[in-house]
């Protein structure tokens, strides 16, 4: 749904986009992650059309934005991290003129309207002026204004800036059920603890490259080495857990944080994972708890900085 | 099912403002204040006993010269600056409607309730005509010009606030544009209007390429086309905030149409002297603008080159990249070139000076024009930002500085220096090639003046084109030199990414069009 490949952005004598390729899709919430300055936001200009790009592929929904933008445009929504408005408009205004300028029939624009403003809570605003709306209603209007044409592909820079908590669930609801529904998103925030509860896949930015992309498993396993067992026993039997461990060829050493309980670096999947609790428990350690540590996008942003800072 | 008329009938731009501009507190004490208005030029004019003068139907429409021209002006500024302004406009940008849309609904819908207000003064305006001795015919010639001037004044202020650096400077242009109005516009407006109609009211007439035909129509159609050829960069700006005003199809389309509009109308002027100069001036200084709308600064250049090393070429496509201007500069010379000569040969005729009598004069201006447009690139990818403004001043002391200093000679008396000095701008140069003061009681050589005015249009072209060449070529190692350049990734011993696989370019050594590009150059 969203194909880009080798795509560059120039500013004068700044490279912002440097040979950068991503791929989402269908059904999809990817996680656009990177400090200030890493071109997020160009990226996403870029793939909207907003700014030339020096060379590159853009694809939406199966369209080449370059030969063919107009229908492009049509499959996809934008919305910005501070959204403008036209204030001298109420709100059923400024989404009948999006509704019209998608190309919604009359007929059905009515009922858009209400559908997009049921979603994004906000159904008693219909008649109030724009002007009067306070900047998290603005920013869940400007949602139901990204999702009145009813896109394919959605591209949200911060989203959720300015939101109050009540907009933020929404906003999460509205993702879950996009994702559900098959819609591609490319989502930008600075919320990445948010964004661990509905991103599917992950794609991490510093200076214009794209570090690392893939699912949210796969970044971890590249990133975090496939992640760390925490596991708790009952009663002093470290040394057995020690040597068990040091048998398993995935197990990178054990660390005790606790009285009775331990970190193990872990490179193995889940099947190998069960292996090792089997051979715990075979071995007669008493096992209170296992489980496998997943990091969140926090921390997998702050591994990958480090690391580019190193 | 969309119709052509959709543009209007369902453009969501003009629906916009037809909500946000015709509210009923905004339309009610505007339409009583414009009635009162008109209601009290009718009363005061009955009063006096002069109704039937033509004072008060001067005076309505001047205020619907204010309100149509100036007021709905001012909305079109506002309105398109502060889209650009907040952004929105990249909301319309990124929607499929499409750019001459956008353009068509901000051009109409802005000044909406202007048009409304116009339209509450037209029944005071036919019954002042009635009345009085304008008559419809009279009235007509007012209201048509009236119109004319609307809506080129309206597209001129859709292109420069869509051209702005600071979208708000509209407004600042707006007070410009009303003081030209007030104190140049007027005679520009009586004088179009002498020309629709003369004073029996009659339509005049006027020969296009030996064709009587009235000049209304002629008159209309000459501003639709200027009008055509004025929105065509305001739509290029809606799709793109740095694209360039015109292609290099569309700046050569419009120097040919205008050059055939005027050797239109001065295809009659048989033998009339000085056609050909004053064709010349014109269309310099169009053709001038024009290779400046054409013309990349660095950035564009270097994405350029980025752009020809990928496809496997050393140099942007001269024709289709907007990355370079030679070739578009080169055919605007051409049809300067053309023209000129047309006219020098057809319709103003060769003088007593036989073949030279235009031929250096009109290739003084022609090398003019190539040497604005190669400087003008050369310095941007010279100095970058400070470019423009370095190529300005060189205009400022190889165009001015020399008419101040001849005025100062000549004024000391050293009249053959005085008019080679002056003869180096092509300001004045260009008219003194052609010996037009050679019967005057001066003291000059014509054949000096002649060489010093044609001398530094050849010198600065070939200057300047020797500059522009050696610049890019300096550029294009230093892209392809960077393109080659392979630095290590900071990632690339996090991740474990192999080289070739992480920089496809490495992948492809010999045929990679990076590498071939880079070997080449070396």
């Amino acid at each position: 749904m969203i194909h880009v490949k080798d795509l560059r952005v120039d500013y004068d004598t700044v490279c912002a986009v440097h040979d950068l390729s991503l791929e989402v899709g269908p059904g999809e919430v990817c996680g656009l992650i990177g400090p200030n300055g890493a071109g997020k936001t160009t990226t996403m200009r870029a793939i909207l059309g907003l700014i030339e790009p020096t060379y590159g592929e853009i694809n939406l929904a199966g369209v080449d934005m370059r030969e063919r933008p107009r229908d492009a445009c049509r499959a996809v929504a934008f919305m910005p991290d501070f959204p403008p408005m036209y204030d001298d408009l109420k709100v059923w205004e400024f989404l009948d003129l999006f509704a019209s300028s998608y190309g919604i029939p009359r007929h059905d624009r009515n009922a858009m309207i209400d559908r997009s403003l049921d979603l994004v809570s906000l159904p008693e605003k219909k008649n109030e002026m724009v002007a009067t709306l306070s900047r998290g209603m603005r920013q869940r209007v400007m949602l139901a204004k990204t999702l009145i044409s009813d896109p394919k592909v959605l591209l949200l820079d911060e989203p959720a800036s300015g939101v109050d908590p009540r907009g933020r669930i929404d906003l999460k609801n509205v993702l879950k059920r996009l994702s559900a529904e098959g819609k591609t998103v490319l989502i930008s925030s600075h919320i990445l603890a948010e964004m661990t509860e509905f991103c599917t896949s992950v794609a991490i930015m510093e200076r214009g490259r794209m570090v690392v992309s893939g699912t949210v498993d796969e970044v971890r396993n590249r990133v975090m080495g496939g992640g760390m067992l925490v596991i708790e026993v009952i009663g002093g039997q470290a040394d057995d857990l020690r040597r068990i461990v040091a048998a398993d060829p995935a197990a990178s050493g054990v660390e005790q944080t606790g009285a009775s309980s331990f970190e193990v670096p872990y490179q193995g999947d889940a099947e190998q994972a069960a292996g090792l609790l089997a051979a715990l428990v075979g071995a007669g350690v008493r096992v209170a708890s296992f489980s496998r540590r997943k990091e969140g996008l926090e921390e997998l942003f702050l591994k990958v900085g480090a690391k580019e800072l190193s | 099912m969309a119709s052509r008329f959709d543009i209007v009938l369902d453009n969501p731009i003009l629906t916009k403002h037809a909500r946000s501009r015709l509210r009923r507190n905004r339309v009610i004490p505007w339409s009583i204040v414009v009635v009162t208005l008109c209601a009290i030029v009718c009363w005061s004019y009955y009063q006096i006993n002069q109704l039937s003068g033509t004072t008060p139907l001067t005076l309505i429409i001047m205020l619907q010269v204010v309100t149509l021209v100036f007021a709905g002006a001012g909305e079109i500024g506002s309105a398109v600056g502060g889209a650009r302004e907040s952004g929105i406009l990249d909301f319309h940008r990124v929607s499929p409607v499409p750019p001459h849309w956008l353009a068509v609904g901000f051009v109409l819908g802005a000044p909406l309730l202007q048009y409304w207000l116009t339209l509450l003064t037209v029944p005071f305006a036919v019954f002042l005509a009635a009345v009085g001795p304008a008559g419809w015919q009279g009235l007509l010639a007012f209201e048509f010009p009236l119109l004319l001037a609307a809506g080129l004044v309206h597209t001129l202020t859709l292109l420069g606030a869509m051209i702005s650096k600071k979208p708000k400077a509209g407004n600042r242009g707006l007070i410009g544009l009303v003081v030209f109005g007030l104190f140049l516009g007027q005679g520009l407006f009586f004088g179009v209007q002498y020309m629709l109609f003369d004073l029996s009211g009659r339509m005049a007439r006027i020969d296009f390429f030996g064709l009587s035909v009235p000049w209304m129509p002629l008159v209309v159609a000459y501003e639709l086309i200027l009008i055509g050829f004025l929105f065509v960069p305001s739509v290029r700006r809606m799709r793109s905030d740095r694209a360039h005003l015109y292609t290099k199809r569309q700046a050569m389309a419009f120097l040919t149409t205008l050059m055939f509009l005027v050797l239109g109308v001065t295809w009659g002027l048989q033998d009339v002297d000085g056609v050909v100069l004053v064709l010349l001036y014109v269309m310099m200084f169009i053709a001038m603008l024009l290779a400046a709308t054409l013309t990349p600064d660095r950035s564009e250049y270097i994405k350029g080159v980025r752009r020809a090393l990928r496809m496997g070429r050393r140099r942007p496509n001269p024709w289709s990249d907007s990355g370079v201007n030679r070739l578009g500069v080169v055919v605007l010379c051409g049809i300067v070139l053309i023209g000129t000569t047309i006219a020098w040969e057809v319709i103003e005729g060769r003088g007593e000076d036989g073949a030279a009598a235009y031929s250096q004069t009109i290739a003084i201006g022609v090398l003019t024009i190539a040497y604005v447009g190669l400087g003008l690139q050369a310095a941007q990818l010279f100095m970058r930002k400070y470019g423009q403004t370095v190529f300005i001043l060189f205009l400022f002391f190889a165009w001015l500085v020399p008419l101040v200093i001849g005025a100062g000679l000549g004024g000391a008396g050293y009249q053959n220096a005085a008019f080679t000095i002056i003869a180096v701008s092509p300001i004045a140069g260009v008219l003194l090639s052609t010996g037009i003061l050679r019967d005057a009681p001066l003291e000059m050589s014509i054949q000096t003046v002649r060489i010093a005015s044609l001398l530094p249009a050849v010198g600065f072209t070939f200057l300047f084109q020797f500059l522009l060449e050696m610049v890019q070529r300096r550029i294009d190692r230093a892209v392809r030199g960077t393109s080659a350049r392979r630095s290590p990734d900071p990632f690339d011993d996090v991740f474990g990414v192999p080289d070739k696989e992480h920089d496809p370019e490495l992948a492809d050594p010999i045929d990679g069009p990076m590498a071939s590009a880079s070997k080449g150059n070396a």
